[in-house]
């Protein structure tokens, strides 16, 4: 904690090289919760990018109650929510998805190569399970998202988005049974053992 | 049930581990006793492995090599943008202040502009706010302030209820975040409305207020449903709102009210009623 002080006060005076050391530690971090956020790595790098430079530009609001990750996250879940919002399906989204499939599938067709059953079967897996994602509510999405694959704590949750631990609780719990339908559908490709009305 | 309850509320905290052992202890025996509860958490669990089969996507070396440089190479691009803007602006300011004829210039475009909007409003705007009807203003003299005062705060009543429920009605859970209702906020409005409506009632004695008790009394139960809506979260509360409303048709008779009273005024058609008969 108090090599992330020094960290901070540094960047609040404008080190650059504290900045630096700042996006070599996170970067990894807010890549993958950016991509977990929006599902696909043209939009998770934008997004990262976009959390950093928020960072640097408002680092001297950043009052140091809050653990330096807590913040970061915070500020990816936010512009990830705000981004969505605002993006409607325009055609520059369309030609993005466009493009973004193209590199998916030059890369899908190298693997492909090595082994085609593996890959059609994690392939439509990967599929099922991101689409179902997709479907909450960004704010659902968001709290599934640092739980499942950040490991936070529901209480760390709930401090990241300034809300209180029965309503992480319950968002989640309303996520799971989302996914939960959503998943049902895939049941026999994702081998479930348990059924689902 | 109420045990039951209880106990689903846990299910986050044990697919997590975030239980401590003696609830968890407590959990394991209840789940051995209701095989509900047993059966929908299984269904959860298993739901949740599923989520695991999703893997990760890993950018190669050369991408994280690069992080740093392709965040740079944007911070001055947008930087190079926003310097783009402040320097044009101090172009602008430092013409302007150069040479004070092009400033003039200028300065008479804007108000050839302003001279142009406000001829073509006067000729060719909205003819009720300008012209004068005799016939209106004798007629309303016949009312008493009051009355008139007491149909405007009607008038503006709907209006508010309708912005509120509109929000309500339109919201679909399956496609948006509930958080953007604000629905602490909604509630304050309903609660407020609700006092209002039981002023307005009071004040309502003329019999051709009636039909508009009515619809007040029908706006003020879904009013108290939304003020009474238990958390942020109640997506149910909210779905039986929606359903009070359409049940109930509220929505066409505010609008149909709102037109009526831009047709004509209400207590003025009584008047005329009463001349009919008499």
């Amino acid at each position: 904690m108090k090599e992330e002080q020094v960290l901070v006060q540094r960047m609040q005076q404008g080190d650059m090289l504290a900045f630096r050391e700042l996006v070599e530690r996170y970067k990894k971090n807010i890549y993958y919760l950016s991509y977990d956020l929006t599902g696909n790595h043209h939009d998770a790098e934008d997004l990262s990018q976009e959390v950093f430079i928020k960072a640097f530009r408002s680092m001297s609001n950043f009052r140091g109650d809050a653990k330096l990750s807590s913040w970061l996250y915070r500020i990816t879940v936010n512009t990830a929510i705000s981004q969505k919002r605002k993006k409607s399906v325009s055609n520059m989204q369309l030609q993005e998805n466009f493009e973004e499939t193209v590199n998916k599938s030059e890369q899908n067709n190298k693997e492909f190569s090595r082994n085609p059953e593996k890959w059609a079967e994690a392939g439509l897996i990967r599929d099922h399970l991101e689409s179902a994602i997709q479907k909450l509510t960004p704010r659902e999405r968001s709290i599934f998202v640092l739980r499942h694959y950040n490991d936070l704590p529901q209480k760390e949750i709930a401090e990241i988005l300034k809300i209180n631990l029965g309503t992480v609780k319950s968002m989640l719990f309303r996520a799971i049974k989302k996914l939960q339908k959503e998943l049902a559908f895939y049941r026999k490709d994702l081998g479930l053992e348990v059924s689902n009305d | 049930m109420i045990n039951c309850r209880k106990y689903r509320n846990m299910f986050t905290d044990v697919l997590y581990c975030e239980l401590s052992s003696d609830q968890k202890e407590q959990f394991d025996l209840h789940l051995k006793s209701c095989s509900k509860c047993a059966d929908e958490f299984a269904q959860m669990n298993s739901a949740m492995k599923a989520m695991n089969k999703r893997s990760n996507v890993e950018p190669d070396e050369f991408y994280w090599e690069g992080y740093w440089d392709n965040l740079v190479d944007r911070m001055e691009k947008e930087e190079k943008q926003v310097s783009k803007i402040a320097l044009w602006c101090q172009q602008f300011i430092e013409m302007v202040s150069f040479e004070p004829k092009l400033a003039y210039r200028f300065a008479g475009a804007v108000a050839l502009l302003l001279i142009g909007i406000f001829i073509g409003k006067f000729y060719f705007g909205d003819k009720n706010e300008l012209t004068f009807q005799p016939g209106v203003l004798e007629q309303n003299t016949s009312l008493s302030a009051h009355q008139i005062a007491l149909q405007n705060r009607i008038d503006h009543y709907f209006d508010r209820s309708k912005v509120l429920l509109l929000g309500l009605i339109n919201f679909d859970p399956e496609t948006e975040d509930v958080f953007g209702l604000n629905l602490p906020y909604r509630k304050e409005i309903s609660q407020n409305l609700v006092q209002e409506a039981l002023v307005l009632k009071s004040e309502m004695n003329d019999p051709a207020f009636d039909q508009l008790k009515q619809l007040i009394n029908d706006l003020e139960i879904i009013l108290l449903q939304i003020a009474n809506l238990e958390s942020e979260l109640d997506i149910e509360g909210i779905e039986l709102v929606k359903s009070g409303v359409d049940r109930k048709g509220i929505m066409l008779k505010i609008n149909l009210e709102a037109m009526q009273a831009t047709g004509e005024n209400r207590l003025l058609k009584k008047d005329e009623k009463k001349n009919d008969i008499m």
